[in-house]
């Protein structure tokens, strides 16, 4: 499985999807031109992934900012490891927030709370 | 504190792309010299409403994007809008089910999971939504529209320190 690693700009963010160590990290600000051109990559690559993972697999979400629609893509990457923790694969999420940002520690309780998987909220300095 | 402000103004002279725009509003958040926080809060109140100007706005017409620290320490996101008539009725309605609806949250996970599962169908504006998320809908100050011409006016305010 070949790895994705798209470089950070000011409003996108690093993207290391490692398929053998099953280690997928979305880390910086997330508001793409275009979000449905900017995700195509990453949803084809988790697509392709699935069908062959890691023996676990752990997607760390790591943001600073994401706008509105960038949110709904990010969601679905979540739910795409959902998808394969459903099938019998093992696999978690990490949310990682700097520990005095509410905002964004909320936003990660929310998803928790949609998605029937193990969710790691993790305070950072 | 001394009143401090910037804005965006949009116009049909407007050469301005979207980066750039969030740029300057980054830029001029942190010349604000507020708490992290609150520079946190504008950043993301601000690009949503600056989103929402974008794709509302009459082409021909003026949208204003205007954050005000004033001397008793509050923040106020304020936004002004010409746009099509048809949008600013989705925007009102919009507005009054959010200001009306119990909990802005379980609102916010409902929206995001009907969004989700639509697969991309469901292409409706979520920009209103997430700021009412972010702003915990307490700092949601005022909707005010008027007709000839199609005018809508969004404020937000909260205290530097919140």
């Amino acid at each position: 499985m070949n790895r994705l690693i798209i470089e950070p700009s000011f409003k996108t963010p690093a993207i290391d999807f490692d398929g053998e160590t099953g280690i997928l990290s979305i880390r910086g600000r997330v508001f793409p031109e275009n979000p449905f051109q900017y995700f195509s990559p990453l949803t084809a690559w988790l697509t392709d992934y699935s069908s062959l993972p890691s023996k676990e697999t752990i997607l760390i979400f790591s943001l600073s900012y994401f706008n509105s629609t960038a949110n709904e893509y990010l969601f679905r990457c979540a739910k795409m490891i959902e998808s394969l923790v459903s099938q019998g694969h093992n696999g978690k999420i990490v949310w990682e927030f700097e520990s005095d940002d509410d905002d964004m520690k909320q936003i990660g309780e929310d998803f928790k709370e949609l998605l029937k998987i193990k969710f790691d909220l993790k305070a950072i300095n | 504190m001394k009143e401090k402000s910037f804005q965006i103004l949009l116009s049909k002279d407007d050469k301005r792309n979207d980066s750039q725009a969030s740029e300057y509003l980054d830029n001029q958040t942190k010349n604000l010299g507020l708490p992290i926080a609150s520079q946190r809060k504008i950043f993301r109140i601000g690009m949503e409403l600056y989103q929402n100007l974008v794709s509302h706005r009459h082409p021909n017409h003026l949208g204003l994007l205007r954050i005000t620290v004033d001397s008793s320490d509050k923040v106020r996101i304020v936004s002004i809008n010409f746009c099509r008539k048809e949008k600013l009725d989705l925007a009102e309605k919009k507005f009054f089910s959010l200001r009306d609806s119990k909990d802005a949250r379980i609102n916010f996970m409902r929206k995001l999971v009907e969004k989700t599962d639509s697969n991309g169908k469901n292409q409706g504006d979520f920009g209103l939504d997430f700021c009412f998320r972010y702003s915990k809908e307490k700092y949601f100050k005022k909707f005010t529209r008027s007709n000839s011409p199609d005018i809508i006016y969004l404020a937000f305010s909260f205290p530097i320190d919140e």
